[in-house]
């Protein structure tokens, strides 16, 4: 086939509640020369019927059907049929607003320094989405440059994988999607943003983040914390703790605790304790002591925050700034 | 009531949206609306509704406005020549709001004005159903609401986010109605619905 303008990757299992509305925001869209590559994974619903019926009336759709092989290897399989440069990411329980793709196609040719741009995103349906939710994407929707993208980058994953376009051969250069037993999205964004490469985000709601029970964020193991945390310190081997053999932590909580465990396994011990409360410092906690923010100073060493709770890691920030430390230096928020 | 003047402004084809006192303009019929907390009909949403009832034939027809806000739909839709209707809004002070204006307007004796969910609407076959609400309320309460109008009448639905607009159409469907327009604005979109005869 011609190359289209736009190649749209999507990879779907037993996705029949929600696809057609997927599909319909997608034959909505203002650019109109774009082509669905749809890898079915293993669908045992009407999934495979649906997208038949959908290919039947536009050749614009692509539907491939593998047994069930998993994301990764659906994603890599539907990226080599995909015959545009730029790939828009996309799921079967997704909406995209009607200019959704025309923007991003049209950011990514007016900036050709820009390896993926993303657009804001709204969770819904809203009577189902929680506090943390709407946090979560505030946050992401707050990251509007690529220093904000880079400055937050270990503190959650920066993008909605389905709202991103992205160029083909930069997502290639760094050795496309791979499963190594954490989210495949976030471990993706980190080699990108780790190897120079400019993301981006379009500052306008231009797609539309679909809640439910079902969703592989809430029931697969890549997704959970402590697969988080092996993968964020995985990278941060390759770069802030480049050859480092120990940290100082911020934060004698659970989450540091559980950091901490991590770091261990990768052979990065903890050397200082950072924290606020007057009850813990001056103690020895896994043998290491706890100090008072105060005994910072520039230079001293790479520093995890590992405090995340709502405004906190602001006031984290400022409180490192008033000592002089530089954020991705001497220190990085880690979530 | 709390109320501050502003520029009126035209409505669809026919209408002008105009503060008390406004000096009435040829060609152009006045709904006056003191503006308050819930503004005075500015939102695209209200806008394409307005655009859409003018479309329709409501001579001496009845209607319900789920949601009604300032009461600007029913205001509008007895202008048109509507006979009379129900508005219900689960805001007291919605509620209070829209009596205001339909009072300026002189046509509160044609309204019920109610403070409550659909679920307070003891009456049925109703000829047209307005309900500038969220495209999840909408989606909650597709089957009473749809039971709510005659058969073969019409619903107009609105106030419903892109995300949630073929959702909404598919639910409506199943429920019996054919889509007669869907709209799709800026950030919201209208569906004008026709309920099945046979219903």
């Amino acid at each position: 086939m011609n190359q289209p303008l736009c190649s749209i990757l999507m990879a779907v299992r037993n996705e029949e509640k929600y696809l057609p509305a997927a599909l319909e925001s997608i034959l909505r869209q203002t650019l109109t020369d774009w082509q669905l590559v749809v890898i079915d994974d293993g669908s045992t619903d009407n999934t495979t019927e649906i997208l038949k019926s959908y290919a039947d009336r536009d050749s614009r759709i692509q539907p491939v059907y593998q047994p069930s092989n998993g994301l990764v290897p659906a994603l890599i399989l539907g990226t080599q049929k995909c015959y545009s440069d730029f790939i828009a990411r996309m799921d079967g329980d997704d909406i995209c607003h009607p200019q959704r793709l025309e923007k991003q196609y049209r950011f990514l040719q007016d900036n050709p320094e820009t390896s993926l741009v993303a657009t804001n995103i709204r969770y819904f349906p809203s009577h189902i989405v929680q506090g943390g939710m709407r946090h979560y994407e505030h946050w992401q929707n707050s990251l509007v440059t690529h220093d904000l993208i880079l400055r937050d980058l270990f503190v959650e994953s920066p993008f909605t994988q389905p709202s991103i376009m992205y160029r083909k051969t930069a997502v290639e250069s760094v050795g496309g999607y791979r499963d190594i037993g954490w989210a495949e999205d976030y471990d993706l964004w980190l080699r990108l943003a780790l190897s120079k490469h400019q993301l981006a985000r379009i500052p306008e709601t231009l797609f539309f983040w679909r809640e439910h029970a079902d969703r592989l964020t809430h029931t697969a193991d890549e997704f959970s914390l402590d697969a988080f945390r092996r993968c964020k310190a995985f990278h941060l081997k390759k770069s802030l703790l480049k050859d480092k053999r120990s940290v100082t932590l911020w934060g004698v909580g659970i989450e540091g605790k559980a950091w901490r465990k991590v770091l261990l396994d990768i052979g990065i011990d903890v050397h200082h304790w950072i924290d606020i409360d007057p009850g813990k410092i001056g103690q020895t906690i896994h043998g290491a002591k706890v100090a008072e923010p105060d005994s910072l100073k520039p230079g001293c060493g790479p520093m995890l925050i590992t405090i995340g709770a709502r405004g906190a890691r602001d006031l984290v920030r400022e409180k490192c700034q008033e000592l002089g430390l530089i954020e991705s230096k001497d220190y990085i928020c880690v979530t | 009531m709390k109320t501050e003047l502003y520029k009126p402004f035209n409505s669809g084809q026919k209408f002008r949206i105009a503060p008390p006192g406004a000096k009435p303009v040829a060609g152009r019929t006045d709904i006056i609306m003191s503006r308050g907390a819930f503004g005075s009909g500015e939102h695209e949403t209200t806008a394409s509704c307005i655009e859409a009832m003018e479309k329709l034939d409501l001579t001496g027809k009845s209607f319900l406005d789920l949601g009604s806000g300032t009461g600007i739909l029913a205001i509008a839709a007895l202008k048109l020549g509507a006979a009379r209707g129900v508005c219900i809004d689960i805001e007291p002070d919605a509620v209070e709001s829209a009596r205001h204006n339909c009072e300026l307007n002189g046509i509160n004796q044609e309204i019920a004005h109610r403070c409550g969910t659909l679920d307070d609407i003891t009456e049925k076959n109703f000829d047209f159903v307005f309900a500038n609400i969220y495209g999840d309320i909408l989606l909650a309460v597709c089957d009473d609401l749809v039971g709510k109008v005659k058969p073969a009448g019409t619903l107009l639905l609105s106030g419903i986010l892109w995300e949630y607009n073929y959702e909404v159409r598919a639910t409506y469907e199943k429920a019996g109605c054919e889509v007669i327009k869907n709209r799709m604005m800026e950030e919201f979109s209208t569906v004008l619905l026709k309920k099945d005869g046979y219903l």
